[in-house]
């Protein structure tokens, strides 16, 4: 109780703080009187600060229902422990295979199976999973291999091949804390829960890059989940990291193959036959994130399109809510942070950046920073003291804004029109360094 | 001392340099994808629109009726 009330006061904290220094930034801007003689850049102005209360309100929704989550959680365990299986595709991910199974192998579990599926991998993946293959105490580890297809492909035939009724579907180049299955089982206590999404840490974070990207994953991913989770409408179950019920894959059809985010395509599959999703911080998968820039955009073109993909696919419960009102709100929800907001930010820029210079002030460019880096430094701090993570992530909020998620959203912004113009593109697998 | 032009020019210079890293970037970017030799023999057929099956029917009862009760 006293821990709650711990994070009470933080909470608490965190809202007056953010009120305080969003009515500091606007008394600011209403003393400049700035004279702007164009009606365009006016009505322009006006549209960025509306938008800037919206996500002013979106932060500190995701605060309060990810903060109602964490309030309504439990420590305590699930009475059934039933078997696990756990699905490790993997496709070239010999640098990195080895050290998955070993922390596999070290899962505080009574009864799991861990199969890897090789999906034709050119290297000497399938080799060196084989190593481990045959019964080793509480796991039993099988390894299979296919001719390469792709990922949800080999996912499909671990479904298949799996023998329990839970199904755990993660990456090859990711590992699991121990306690993970424990954690997340326990959420299948209640049968409307047909997933639970898990937390995803970046390991690597051994550069500004990375450990931007850590500090994002934990408030711009894990946040945003565990505030979904609240209503059990989690929009994304990450591919390094989701419980599954074996009938409710089998249900909705596995995963489907004609989108580039096969995750998020079978999460709204899910949601649409009526499965509740809720997230778990305690699972957790570790995974190396990209170290360089050119990487990086790599990953997060194919994270757009893919998931602009998954959102056309059920395009038509975007006004069709007959389905569940909450999965076409879901739905939205995505498109403003897929489109809306990338694309306000990169517009926001660039013209504060024409005021700046046609007109001589910067004022509303430094407001439009000043407000965003203290929300983000809100949310930071929020998710680090109830994550339990490094203090030292919370100061990398400002290079976050400063210059990370512009670069991020002018990637999402040229990959929105490449999806809108159908322009081929490829599943790009990135090279890894193999930290793990 | 007043702060904020400091921080104005900052900010300004930052986000001039953040917004053409950040295009020239993503341009490089797709030129290295484009260069990226493609697989010999062809590439591997497309995969799209292949709905999995579960193995059988049977087995899928059976999975069903081991299960707790589940429903959406």
């Amino acid at each position: 109780m006293r821990g709650k009330l711990r994070y009470a006061a933080i909470a608490a904290l965190l809202l007056v703080g953010i009120t305080g220094v969003s009515v500091g930034l606007y008394e600011l801007l209403r003393d400049a009187k700035l004279d702007l003689p164009s009606a365009f850049v006016r009505v322009a102005m006006w549209a960025l600060f509306a938008f800037l209360v919206l996500l002013i309100l979106r932060y500190i929704g995701l605060l309060w229902f990810s903060y109602l989550n964490h309030l309504e959680r439990d420590d305590e365990e699930s009475l059934l422990l039933p078997p696990v299986t756990i699905l490790v595709p993997a496709y070239n991910e010999g640098a990195v295979i080895q050290g998955s199974i070993r922390s596999l192998l070290e899962l505080d579990y009574p009864r799991y199976e861990i199969l890897v599926i090789d999906d034709g991998s050119k290297d000497d993946t399938y080799a060196k999973a084989a190593v481990y293959e045959g019964d080793r105490g509480r796991a039993n580890v099988r390894v299979i291999t296919k001719p390469n297809g792709g990922k949800a492909r080999a996912l499909n035939t671990g479904i298949a091949a799996a023998t329990s009724e839970f199904i755990l579907c993660m990456d090859g180049d990711s590992a699991l804390h121990p306690q993970t299955l424990r954690r997340a089982i326990r959420h299948f206590d209640d049968p409307h829960i047909g997933a639970c999404a898990g937390s995803v840490k970046v390991v690597n974070r051994t550069n500004l890059l990375s450990s931007l990207q850590a500090l994002e994953y934990i408030e711009g991913l894990n946040m945003v989940r565990a505030a979904q989770g609240f209503f059990r409408l989690v929009n994304i179950i990450p591919g390094p990291i989701g419980l599954f019920r074996k009938s409710a894959l089998n249900k909705v059809g596995g995963y489907d193959h004609d989108t580039f985010a096969e995750d998020c395509d079978l999460t709204l599959k899910l949601l649409l036959e009526g499965w509740k999703i809720q997230y778990e911080p305690g699972a957790i998968a570790y995974t190396e994130a990209p170290e360089k820039l050119l990487d990086l955009l790599k990953q997060r073109y194919r994270w757009t399109r893919g998931i602009l993909q998954a959102i056309s696919k059920h395009k038509r419960t975007l006004v069709d809510p007959r389905r569940g009102v909450g999965v076409t709100l879901t739905l939205w929800y995505m498109i403003f942070e897929g489109i809306a907001w990338p694309a306000m930010n990169c517009f926001a820029n660039v013209l504060f950046v024409y005021v700046a210079t046609r007109y001589g002030t910067a004022l509303p460019l430094v407001l439009w920073w000043a407000q965003l880096t203290v929300l983000d430094l809100a949310a930071a701090l929020y998710c680090v003291v109830v994550e339990e993570e490094q203090l030292m992530l919370v100061p990398y909020a400002i290079f976050y804004r400063a210059f990370f998620a512009l670069t991020i959203d002018v990637a999402k912004l040229f990959a929105t029109f490449e999806e809108l113009f159908k322009l081929r593109m490829d599943w790009g697998k990135l090279d890894r360094i193999g930290r793990i | 001392m007043d702060v904020v032009p400091y921080l104005s020019a900052v900010i300004l210079i930052s986000t001039i340099a953040t917004i053409f890293l950040a295009v020239l970037s993503y341009a490089a970017f797709k030129m290295r994808d484009k260069r990226r030799p493609k697989a010999k023999g062809g590439a591997a057929a497309p995969v799209y629109f292949h709905r999995y099956k579960p193995r059988d029917k049977v087995a899928e009862n059976e999975d069903e009726a081991e299960a707790p009760e589940a429903e959406p």
